[in-house]
This record gives C-alpha cells, structure tokens and sequence, in this order.
C-alpha cells in the first residue's frame, strides 16, 4: 500500500522560551493544516523525542486534543523520529491507521548531550563523551582518504552556507574556512563549527494512505518509497561501546541503505538531494560512501568535487544540516523530511535544488542506530 | 585507591590492588562459538549471542588513533585536558578506548605507539586503568 505525506510542519530549530508541549504543538499544528485535516482526524499519533520522562507522548500530544485514540512513544536517540516515521507508515500498511500523525520534539540541554547511554566508569573516567568517538572517526577518514582538516572546514562551511538561506535553521550565518579553522577546538581534529549543538526544535507530519489522501484531494502530496532502520553488526563501532573488532568494518546506514534501496527499487543514481547526519562534519563525509554517493575512500574527493554544495550533481544537506540547525534529537529525522517535502514540492526558495524528484534522509544514533528514507514526489 | 566495582568488571581480580602507574590487565573474553573477542568480559558473546567464552587477558597494545578532550564534562570525574587513544590489541583482535594520563597533546601518541594498560588512582579514589607508552 502506498503512504503518502500529506502534510508537514516544523518548529524553527534554536533555543527558545518555550515548554517542549508547545513547540511540538506548534509543529503539529502547521502539518495538520498542511494536510487539511483536525487532530480529530488522527488515528494514531507517534511521537519521538529523547529528553523528557515518563508518559511524555501522551503529555506532548495532550496539547493537541483528547480523542481516545493511540499515542506512542518512540526513541532511538538521534534516530528516534525516523523510527516514528516507520511505525507511522507501518500502521497504515498494516491497516491499522488511515490518517497517522508523527511528531519529533525535543529540548535538549546545552553543551556535550548526556545520557548517551555510557557506562557509569565510562563517564566518571572520561572516555564517556561522545564527540571522542565523532574526532576518531574523523582521523581514520582523514588517514583514508588523505584528507586535511581543510577539507572537514569545506564541510561545515557548505552546510552553513546553505542554512544562511533557512529561515527555520538555528545558525544563519555563512562561515569562512578560516573562521571553522580558527574555532574553539573541542576534540582534535574537529573544532566547534564543525560540530552540531543539540538544541530545541519540532517537526512533524501527517501520513495518509493513498485513498485518503485521494478522497482528501490533498494537494502535492510526498510518497515514502522507503523505510529501513538498522542497528549494530560486528564490524560497527559507535557511542557507547567501549570497544570495537579490529578487523571487521560494517556500518549500520551501509544496512539501512541498502535495505530502503531494495524497498524503493531504487539507486543512489536516482537522487536528487540528500540530508544526512552531519553531527560532525567527519559523519557527513563517511556517509557519502555509506550511502553509495561514492567509493569508500572517494569521500574527500567527492566533497572537493563540488557535487554535494546546492548546484552541484548531488546536493547533501541544502537545509544547512545539523551543523546549521542544530540537533533536537527527537526532530531531526522528521526535520529532514520536512525539508526534502518542501524541496520536492518546489518551495524551498532560494535554496531549492531545481527538479528535485527524489529525496534521501539518513540519521544515526547512539546505540548504532541508523535509518534511511526515500521520498519522491507523487 | 579503592578497587570498588569500577575495577572489578575491568580488571583482572590479582591485579586490583597495584600501585597507580603499575601495568594490569584487563578482563576480556573470547567467544567460543564465533572466536570474536568482547571488551568488557561478558558471558553472553556480545557479537553472536553464544554463551561460551574463555577468559582474554589485555595488557599490551598500540595506538590506533588518539584525541584530547579539551573541555570538562559534568559527569567526569578526570579533569580536562586530557588524551584519548583506541588503542589496538592484537592478541584479542579488540580496539579498547582509553586515556593517557600525563598529556594534552594526542600528538605524543601517533599510530602505531606502543602502550601498556596501566593502573590509575583517579581523583575520586577509584581505581581505574589507562594506557602508558611502553618505555
């Protein structure tokens, strides 16, 4: 069967003077107008987020309505709203749903993101910090690939570039090379702006099944062409685990990417624009050859080819990523598929990839969680 | 220095009460089924699921890649600057993430660098280990 967005709705990603209900509220209630359709309308609501305590869907979408229908929790960490987008779209393959309402939210505290499920001796003895492993990656790839620092600067400086033209993007301003460089150093090799800053933010969206939204006459609707979660194989290496296989290298987005490609019976060819999980500008470029953009050890050279910047063959990241509009973990997945909705729907101004068709959206979590989404225009 | 809980599920039982710097060993293990090595020590192979496994003892290793954490976390009891290193041991095909007391510069540890696990008194009291350059 096929799953349709019918609608999409964001709270601009930043810091604000705002309960987590309300931002989410907020993002709900630009997606269900979007859609056309009242809260009432909802058969099921899916909502993810990291943060908050016991019982929180049903407190965040309380602020929507009481109507007696299902709510649900989902998390996995960074992944948690593409996790919320496959259960969404699973309920309504099942039949179980018509109309599904998912909704990613978070507050997140400032500084390095705590509770990302290290052991306690893992913390109090200093190894518990999760941008170590993002700044060990980023040295392998380096090493890999012969790449520089520069070329990690390139990055971040593309992706804030591009989130200089969102307006919903937390940081608005493009950066030089040497302003990248020149930043506070937090993990060597990566510096500050090279690195994303969980923060506050919601996003949502309103699935349909193709009937509905055929009786709906809903307008410019998105159809998901896939769905793949993967978690940990062997070979993988990621916060929290404390130690990894020598000689075996997997990736969790290498499974879910080829898993939404079989679904969509699709190739890495047949892109228009990537999101992907920049949370360091390192984790951009190992997602390039995660996601078959290229070879492993062309990562660097892609980036230097100017494909990924908007323009170029492949644009990755035109909404200025998480290293633009930082990362509230329970949002970013659905933030992406905002993004690639408005950008297929043609409405992304001046940072529109021109004839986008089909869209990829990637995140990764702690816990070696990784999902991928492919939307194309219906 | 107090071998407390922190030690025991690291470090091997004879080996908990040297003297900071003193080099240790640290608990790993190795699947029966599937041959792969598990660090923490774990009855339950964290790669296959099998249940059996023989007791590894880590204790040796080189740099594999090194980092500093140049600012302090709030749960951390160790103070900011301090190195970090994957350090490689090839008798368990395990990479184990450690710090390296003694310096802020990961540059004092290329790849390739020898280390030894050594035990350390962290600021607490705890017993803990990390890894030394093998003189």
């Amino acid at each position: 069967m096929d799953v349709l967005i019918a609608g999409v709705g964001l709270h601009p990603f930043g810091r604000f003077q705002l309960a987590v209900e309300e931002l989410g509220r907020v993002a709900a209630a630009w997606a269900l107008a979007d859609a056309g359709v009242s809260y009432q309308d909802i058969d099921l609501t899916v909502v993810a987020n990291v943060g908050e305590g016991m019982a929180k869907a049903q407190r965040i979408a309380g602020r929507l309505g009481a109507t007696g229908r299902p709510v649900l929790s989902v998390e996995s960490a960074c992944a948690s709203s593409a996790a919320a987008l496959l259960a969404g779209r699973d309920a309504i393959e099942a039949g179980r749903a018509d109309i599904v309402l998912c909704l990613g939210v978070e507050k997140a505290p400032r500084g390095f993101i705590a509770g990302a499920g290290f052991e306690p001796w893992q913390e109090a003895s200093g190894v518990g910090v999760t941008p170590i492993y993002f700044a060990l990656q980023a040295q392998e790839l380096l090493a890999a690939t012969g790449g520089t620092t520069a070329d990690l600067a390139a990055v971040s400086v593309k992706n804030h570039g591009n989130g200089a033209l969102n307006p919903n993007a937390m940081y608005r301003s493009a950066v030089t090379a040497k302003q990248v460089l020149g930043s506070k150093m937090v993990c060597p090799p990566l510096s500050l702006l090279m690195l994303c800053a969980p923060n506050e933010g919601a996003a949502a969206v309103v699935l349909m099944s193709a009937e509905q939204a055929r009786r709906r006459a809903v307008a410019r609707p998105v159809a998901i062409r896939a769905v793949a979660l993967a978690t940990r194989s062997p070979g993988d290496w990621f916060v929290p685990a404390p130690s990894r296989l020598s000689k075996e290298r997997s990736s969790p987005t290498r499974t879910a990417a080829a898993a939404a490609y079989q679904e969509a019976g699709l190739g890495p060819g047949d892109l228009d624009l990537v999101e992907c999980q920049d949370t360091d500008a390192a984790s951009e470029l190992i997602a390039y050859a995660d996601l078959g953009l290229c070879a492993p050890g062309d990562e660097v050279k892609l980036l230097r080819s100017g494909d990924t910047r908007l323009g170029g063959r492949i644009p990755v990241n035109p909404s200025g990523g998480l290293l633009s509009k930082g990362e509230p973990l329970g949002a970013s997945g659905l933030g992406q598929v905002h993004e690639l909705v408005v950008q297929l729907r043609g409405q992304a101004g001046s940072r529109q990839v021109p004839e986008a068709r089909i869209g990829l959206a990637h995140v990764m979590g702690a816990g070696h969680v990784s999902a991928v989404t492919i939307l194309a225009a219906a | 220095m107090t071998p407390d809980w922190l030690a025991e599920m690291l470090i091997l039982a004879n080996d908990r009460t040297a003297e900071p710097g003193a080099p240790i060993r640290l608990a790993a293990s190795r699947c029966t089924t599937c041959d792969r090595c598990s660090f923490p020590a774990t009855g339950t192979c964290t790669w296959c699921g099998a249940a059996g496994f023989v007791p590894v003892e880590l204790s040796d290793g080189t740099t594999v890649a090194a980092t500093a954490v140049l600012h302090g976390t709030p749960s951390a009891v160790v103070k900011a600057p301090y190195v970090v290193a994957l350090a490689h041991f090839w008798s368990a095909a395990l990479d184990v993430l450690g710090r390296v007391p003694g310096t802020a510069d990961p540059a004092t540890v290329p790849v390739g660098t020898p280390l030894r696990v050594v035990a350390e008194l962290l600021p607490d009291g705890r017993m803990h280990f990390a890894f030394a350059k093998t003189r």
